[in-house]
């Protein structure tokens, strides 16, 4: 097969966007059994995504999120599924801009701003669905958390991103 | 060849130093106030304003979005829902201001405030 070829493209992006899909479900399971607050997760299919938009681009990126979306529309009901998809068009964006503009910024300082947008557009979305601002009282919480988490999977994926060039020599670096 | 990014850098104190001074910022003014209230807003609507520190006995409030909710002196949480994930539940007690949990299967969330109104009733029923 050719390398890098439109076949082999887009087997990548179902092997990434079947990990974004067993990451979420996996995460959902752990935070079930946990006291966290509502809308706080640790956000590990963002790993797969970042590595997606710096390996693969945007449109990639943007279709693995919208497949991750339509797994959680499905498993876990229309609120859950219109959060996930509202949270995740935004932060790949956002992830995809300053991949781009901000060189200066590691995945890290990358993660943490795209962690807390998904938070404050899953806010927005929320406080517009319901015609409540009251919503807004999650924003310290769902910030902080963001950029601790964000602080995390940025790092997990300056760790895996070695063992992924070795699955997938040929992609592009970010 | 372009290299990769490295792990942490200089810059990505920016982000982190403008969302930290945020939250600060945020959750003191949540704070702010003398008295303790559990607000309880469901579809949008604020429903009850309890004051939580003039709570003498537990008591429970049934909402017609299928959640109930547990009052008892100086906290507030969700005793039972029929929405399908229970994070609302697994929320626990609500003592202090800045602290909030959510239904939002149910639309309903409750979270607590400080008032300054030393006039605020003990507890409102709209």
């Amino acid at each position: 097969m050719k390398k890098n070829s439109p076949a082999q493209r887009a087997a990548i992006t179902g092997i990434l966007a079947s990990l974004a899909i067993a990451t979420a479900f996996l995460e959902r399971a752990v935070c079930a059994a946990l006291p966290l607050p509502p809308g706080v997760r640790p956000g590990l299919s963002n790993i797969i995504v970042t590595f997606a938009c710096t390996a693969m681009g945007f449109p990639y990126a943007l279709g693995i999120a919208a497949v991750k979306s339509a797994f959680t529309l499905l498993s876990a009901g229309v609120w859950a599924g219109i959060l996930s998809f509202s949270g995740g068009m935004i932060s790949v964006t956002a992830t995809a801009l300053l991949l781009r503009y901000a060189k200066k910024l590691s995945y890290a300082g990358v993660s943490v701003i795209s962690a807390c947008l998904h938070n404050l557009s899953q806010l927005f979305a929320v406080s517009l669905l319901s015609g409540s601002g009251a919503y807004w009282y999650l924003a310290p919480v769902l910030l902080l958390s963001g950029a601790g988490f964000g602080l995390l999977t940025g790092t997990a994926l300056n760790a895996v991103i070695p063992a992924l060039r070795k699955l997938f020599p040929f992609i592009k670096k970010g | 060849m372009k290299k990769d990014r490295k792990l942490l850098r200089g810059a990505d104190l920016i982000p982190l130093a403008v969302i930290l001074i945020l939250c600060a910022v945020l959750f003191i003014m949540s704070r702010s106030g003398k008295k303790t209230v559990a607000v309880v807003v469901e579809n949008g609507k604020t429903l009850y304003e309890i004051d939580l520190e003039s709570v003498t006995g537990e008591y429970t409030i049934a909402l017609d979005s299928g959640v109930t909710l547990a009052v008892s002196p100086g906290a507030i949480c969700f005793l039972a829902s029929d929405c399908k994930g229970r994070d609302c539940i697994r929320c626990g007690k609500l003592t202090s201001p800045g602290q909030t949990a959510a239904c939002l299967p149910n639309k309903t969330i409750v979270y607590i405030t400080g008032k300054t109104d030393e006039k605020t009733p003990d507890a409102v029923v709209y």
